[in-house]
């Protein structure tokens, strides 16, 4: 008896060893960095790069950059645990200029867009995205409130609202081209610039970068789409002319690689995929007979007789080139004209304004031009030798929807987990995924291993 | 039917994580996992009531056994490309345990009572890894008690069969994507008793010379159905409040599979027993994991996952050397094949072809009572899947347990 207890003795210290020191491991390849130096990593680009959300800049949304995701995983590969973005400060945020819409000639920025529960105009409590309060006016007592809490040299140097050109222009953060008529600087650029007749590209050679990324170009022809189109052919809302988007690359590219540095470029998503221009349907006309029967009748009245109404949804009414006439499948109405819709019943009696639609003949301007940047920034890629992400493709997958990890992802307003409160930009799960295409890319064309992020740990659209 | 006994086992004892292939838990005797949990085709003594009921007739004596095991296993995850571990699940100890209780009523007939548990799974990934949204922890338990009778035809040839009154339980909790404003996620929480099920365990066993014996067992399919089992929902935000409501109830259904064995064992002398076995697991039975909600939930009446499990088959051998009259030394190896095929992998049951070695001791105290222990090591082949087709966690598994286990043997 006494031997088998003995024995059993033994036989539990023995398990007892194997419990605690033999955990299961999984042999994984260890992270290299291929033929690509990360030791010093900059980004450029515009409100993307940034890491604008939620129709502002604030730390938070900065803080989950893509850059900034980037650069964690580049760590693990030789780059610096010193990546610099110039922070907001804590609790401000700060959307585009615009114009006061009471008196147009204040220049104002807006904050944040948060959700919350109350009622709309109809008096029904629901779910909207709204401003999380009163806007600012742009004065330089307020840009001064928005000096970045860390100092450069700036890693991440995403400008949000730049062009393809903007990153080449000194003087681009000027504070005193803020109020000339145009203005000729950019606030996001003025905060953190680090001198008044510096570029963007300038302020990243300056660094000696090893590495970059540039993705560019999205507003080159995002501005005419938010604008409905609107813009003419010499107005500079309209797409940057292609041959000279062409030469804009390749002129910022020829500078960062000018000393060998190696990167990334990224190349321009469809921006009519985006939910602020897929959220409205473009038959959202809901009308009882009797109502349709009325704008049928009051057209007829106009002479306008061909645009006539059934009960159920139609298509709204919108105002093309100065002529009402109802939209088609294909043409996509702006998120804005939601509230427009439902408040103030535009798209029916009233038709909704030009720059509120995009046409078929729109579109495909946009579209054509997007084919263009995005063919040159492909011959760029390549005859640099540069990796190349492609997310004109990842964004009509996400137009699809994809799960990943039991999430579902597509590019649904609110719902879809990619893009935050206004319709344009991401949220910071957005941005991880973002970055791990980034990661793809490099890791293909320089043959590096770079670990991948878990995208899950980044929040998507926080709910009220 | 519900015995006191049944309630005290089930409030004290937490059935083992799933180890074998799927939720399957093969440990149903000590001397036997110490033997590569070999069985079919020997006298396993009071345990045959699990191994094969058709040799129960002829252990030739009452008897009672008692035993159980300390199930420690642990599973690793590494998400795709994500260079290292990036998850460890922190399982409770596993408890399975067995209790056979044989009567010889004449040289003819026995009768006897078993409670086992060959299925469960316990597997705790916490709330914050990559796949929470698949899976924070799985509690799934089973127990079985098993009357069975025995006939001894001659002396070489006996049948018995059993019948197993199955009850049953599963605890399920995931994160849910919906996030409030300060970045807490919601959560989920299926929790139910299975109806009480029934099914047979039934065996022949054929002895045709000293030396040689064969078995063949099948131990048929019995489905677990919790009918109003509770959903809980936390954390949710008052904005996707009416996504998942408050009282909502579930029905589930859950599989526990066929297993057919057929074992042959050898006494190439007095001493030595060797044996082998190769057992066909129905597990083909498993074809989704869905759940039917009161009211909808995330909009949807109903969840379902596929699984699609294959059949498989696991092979086993193993052997007893007396070293002395009272003294038992017993070794045993075995290889699971999984039942999961590429693409559907799950976080429950990240399964792959498992290899299971074991030792064990046994010991006679006197006439009358023995004591056996076992060591059971297992370790699951490394696998990497998209678990693209089961909604399941993406990424590389790898599972090991550790499975000390006691028995104590009385006989009358």
């Amino acid at each position: 008896m006494k031997k088998f207890f003995y024995k059993s003795s033994v036989l539990a210290l023995m398990a007892g060893m194997f419990l605690t020191s033999c955990d299961p491991e999984i042999d994984t390849p260890a992270a290299s960095s291929g033929e690509a130096d990360f030791s010093t990593y900059v980004a450029l680009g515009n409100s993307l790069t940034a890491g604008f959300a939620d129709g502002a800049l604030y730390r938070e949304g900065q803080q989950a950059s893509y850059p900034a995701i980037l650069a964690k995983q580049f760590e693990q590969v030789g780059g610096s645990s010193d990546f610099r973005q110039p922070l907001m400060p804590e609790g401000v945020s700060v959307g585009s200029p615009r114009s006061n819409p009471s008196n147009p000639s204040i220049v104002e920025v807006p904050q944040k867009r948060v959700l919350r529960i109350q009622p709309d105009c109809k008096g029904v409590a629901g779910l909207a995205p709204v401003e999380a309060g009163n806007a600012a006016a742009l004065t330089p007592t307020f840009l001064g409130q928005l000096a970045p809490t860390v100092q450069g040299p700036y890693n991440n140097l995403g400008v949000p609202g730049a062009k393809s050109f903007h990153l080449l222009a000194p003087g681009y953060g000027n504070p005193a081209g803020l109020m000339t008529q145009p203005a000729t600087a950019n606030p996001f650029f003025a905060r953190f610039a680090s001198s008044p007749n510096t570029s963007v590209v300038a302020d990243a050679m300056a660094q000696n970068p090893t590495f970059f990324t540039l993705w560019i170009g999205n507003n080159d022809v995002l501005g005419y789409a938010l604008a409905g189109g609107t813009p003419s052919s010499t107005s500079s809302d309209y797409p940057t002319n292609k041959d000279m988007f062409t030469a804009y690359i390749a002129g910022i590219v020829n500078q960062l690689t000018s000393n060998g540095a190696k990167g990334a470029l990224g190349n321009i998503p469809d921006v009519t995929k985006i939910p602020f221009f897929t959220t409205v349907p473009y038959n959202a006309l809901v009308l009882t007979a009797e109502q349709a029967a009325q704008l049928t009748a009051g057209y007829a009245a106009k002479g306008l007789g061909h645009i006539t109404f059934q009960a159920g949804p139609n298509a709204l009414v919108v105002l093309e080139d100065g002529i009402p006439r109802k939209a088609t499948p294909t043409e996509l109405i702006l998120l804005p004209a939601a509230d427009l819709i439902k408040c103030q019943g535009l798209g029916s009696a009233t038709p909704l304004p030009d720059q509120l639609v995009l046409s078929d003949a729109e579109l495909a301007i946009i579209k054509d031009h997007t084919n263009s940047y995005n063919a040159s920034i492909k011959a760029i890629a390549d005859a640099k030798g540069l990796a190349h992400g492609d997310f004109n493709a990842y964004l009509s997958r996400l137009s699809t929807g994809f799960a990943q990890n039991g999430v579902s992802y597509n590019s649904a307003f609110v719902t879809g987990n990619i893009f935050s409160l206004d319709g344009i930009h991401f949220t910071p799960r957005g941005a991880a995924l973002v970055a791990n295409e980034f990661i793809n890319v490099i890791n293909t064309k320089y043959g590096a291993r770079i670990p991948k992020v878990d995208e899950t740990q980044y929040k998507t659209v926080a709910l009220p | 039917m519900k015995s006191k006994i049944l309630a005290l086992l089930g409030s004290a004892l937490i059935s083992g994580t799933a180890m074998a292939g799927g939720y399957q838990v093969n440990l149903a005797s000590q001397r036997q996992i110490g033997m590569g949990h070999t069985g079919t085709g020997l006298l396993t003594g009071t345990s045959s009531i699990f191994f094969n009921p058709g040799a129960m007739s002829h252990i030739g004596y009452s008897g009672v056994t008692i035993g159980g095991s300390a199930l420690v296993s642990k599973i690793a995850h590494s998400a795709p490309e994500s260079g290292g571990v990036t998850a460890r699940t922190d399982n409770p100890l596993g408890t399975p345990f067995q209790v056979y209780g044989v009567y010889q009523i004449n040289e003819k007939f026995s009768a006897g009572l078993g409670v086992y548990t060959p299925f469960g799974s316990t597997v705790e990934w916490g709330n914050e890894w990559s796949g929470r949204y698949g899976l924070n922890q799985l509690k799934l338990q089973a127990i079985y008690v098993q009357p069975t009778v025995s006939y001894a035809i001659t002396d070489k040839l006996g049948i018995g069969v059993g019948l197993s009154y199955v009850v049953g339980s599963v605890n399920l909790q995931r994160s849910l994507p919906v996030q409030n404003q300060d970045g807490t996620e919601g959560g989920i929480e299926l929790d139910g008793n299975a109806e009480s099920a029934f099914g047979f365990n039934a065996g022949i066993y054929f002895q045709p010379t000293e030396k040689l014996s064969i078995g063949v067992n099948y131990r048929s399919r019995v489905d677990l159905k919790v009918e109003g089992g509770d959903v809980m929902f936390s954390n949710i935000p008052a904005a996707a409040r009416g996504n998942f409501p408050d009282g909502t109830t579930f029905n589930a259904e859950l599989p526990m599979p066929s297993t057919l064995s057929v074992g042959i064992g050898f006494k190439p002398t007095e001493r030595l027993t060797l044996a082998a076995d190769v057992s066909r697991v129905g597990w083909d039975a498993y074809e989704k994991l869905r759940f039917d909600f009161s009211q909808n939930v995330a909009g949807s009446p109903s969840s379902e996952a596929a699984r699609n499990y294959d059949n498989a088959f696991i092979y086993r051998i193993g052997g007893e050397y007396m070293a002395t009259e009272a003294l038992a030394l017993r070794a045993g190896a075995y290889l699971d094949k999984t039942p999961v095929q590429d693409g559907y992998l799950t976080p429950e049951t990240p399964d792959s072809d498992s290899r299971g070695v074991s030792a064990g001791i046994g010991y006679a105290v006197s006439e009358n009572f023995s004591i056996d222990a076992s060591f059971l090591y297992i370790n699951k082949k490394e696998r990497t899947d998209a678990a693209n087709l089961s909604n399941g966690v993406p990424g590389t598994f790898k599972s090991v347990a550790y499975i000390p286990g006691i028995g104590l043997n009385f006989k009358f």
